[in-house]
């Protein structure tokens, strides 16, 4: 009996997919595609629905899991190229993804369109609180009024950014990836209004804001499937509002109930549409878990490393399991 | 004229881990992807993603050992090699 066939779309240099790869050796036949660097050889008969990608034959249909840690709604289309060279990369690139889209969506972690659907703020915390889970209250706005109102009326809030494009300020200017002088960055932070002393130096950029939970701790959780892998984090720290910023953090693998899971695995599963996720919460001083923020792809690979949590074997024992 | 800004940008943040940042450089621009084993290696042959973790490093030493022989998932048979003892820099362990 032939092996089960996976495929792998994400950077050479993604250090979650080589742990998912390790624990697929010797189980499977591998195909793992750069988009950065579009494969030298793709063909596809509609004749006999046969693929073929680096070498491999194979239909669509005999993929039992693909692994996409790439946003395959953008090409990585270089501004270099002249005419002749931007379309034949176009045409490569429509080739490539024609033949990735045929493969059944239920066989993907994830299916891009709707991890694109989910990696916004607005639209998975709407839907968390539709499935009951909680949600601290924010605003997005262009309107300092409505900025004002909603810092007068929570007291405590916090800024965070809306989408996961990088910015940094060093050496007297912004610039989008740092080198390794001092640079600050964006992380979430705990809103004094500052802004609205000197609102004419900023343009009309809508801003998040949402109000502060008293925590005690926080869980970060990676979903996969029906499996659930939660990490403590404790904050002694209470006015630092973004965890990454706390050094030697105190983290512990950590058992959420099974009502909690199941519907996390649900919320995700049903209403994201996902198989992979990972979700941000704090946990209130009642014990009340409220969702910060959902990561489609978020990293897990310290929670599997320091923590021991199984997270790549999980993936890759469900990529193993061809899912109709 | 100065230019408009978002709001946000008023609350930005040293990044406090600069240390880290460029270590994990160095041990990025180190490692390549080994096409046969479709993974990231060190020069050492350790896979880059076992290096992975934010506990604090301590010294430690790692016995030689012998690394089987056997093929890779692209089919291709690697010989059995030996890796000397060393003592180094890894965290947690």
């Amino acid at each position: 009996m032939a092996l089960p066939l996976i495929v792998i779309v994400a950077p050479f240099h993604d250090e979650h997919a080589d742990a998912v790869v390790a624990r697929l050796y010797e189980r499977c036949r591998l195909i793992r595609i750069d988009p950065n660097e579009l494969p030298a050889d793709v063909s596809y008969s509609s004749t006999s629905n046969i693929c073929k990608l680096n070498g491999i034959h194979f239909s669509p249909q005999d993929v039992s899991g693909l692994f996409c840690r790439y946003a395959l709604d953008q090409s990585p289309k270089s501004s270099h190229l002249n005419a002749i060279e931007s379309f034949s990369y176009a045409e490569r690139w429509a080739a490539l993804i024609g033949i990735l889209y045929l493969i059944p969506r239920s066989r993907w972690l994830n299916f891009p369109i709707y991890e694109h659907v989910a990696e916004g703020k607005i639209y998975p915390l709407s839907l968390a609180q539709q499935y009951g889970i909680a949600t601290p209250d924010y605003l997005v706005t262009t309107a300092q009024s409505e900025l004002i109102a909603f810092h007068t009326a929570h007291k405590r809030c916090v800024i965070k950014q809306l989408s996961d494009t990088p910015i940094a300020w060093q050496n007297n200017c912004y610039i989008d990836v740092p080198d390794f002088a001092e640079f600050e960055t964006l992380y979430t932070a705990n809103y004094d209004g500052r802004d609205l002393l000197a609102h004419e130096n900023h343009d009309d950029t809508p801003t998040l804001l949402q109000t502060t939970v008293s925590k005690s701790y926080e869980l970060r959780i990676a979903i996969v499937d029906n499996y659930a892998f939660a990490t403590q984090i404790q904050t002694h720290d209470l006015d630092n509002v973004d965890n990454r910023l706390i050094p030697n953090r105190h983290e512990k693998p950590y058992a959420i109930s099974a009502d909690f899971e199941k519907k996390l695995c649900e919320f995700t599963r049903i209403a994201l549409h996902l198989r992979v996720c990972t979700f941000d919460f704090a946990v209130d001083l009642c014990n009340e878990p409220y969702l910060l923020d959902v990561n489609p792809q978020g990293n897990w690979l310290w929670q599997d490393i320091d923590h021991g949590l199984p997270i790549a074997n999980c993936i890759a024992e469900q990529l193993l399991i061809a899912i109709d | 004229m100065n230019e408009k800004i978002p709001r946000i940008l008023a609350y930005m943040q040293s990044c406090p881990f600069l240390d880290q940042f460029v270590a994990d450089d160095i041990e990025i621009r180190s490692s390549k992807y080994d096409p046969a084993l479709m993974l990231n290696v060190l020069p050492n042959g350790t896979p880059l993603y076992l290096t992975r973790t934010k506990k604090m490093p301590t010294t430690c030493g790692t016995p030689g050992h012998t690394l089987p022989s056997g093929y890779t998932p692209s089919g291709k048979y690697k010989p059995s090699k030996y890796v000397p003892y060393k003592t180094d820099k890894r965290a947690g362990k």
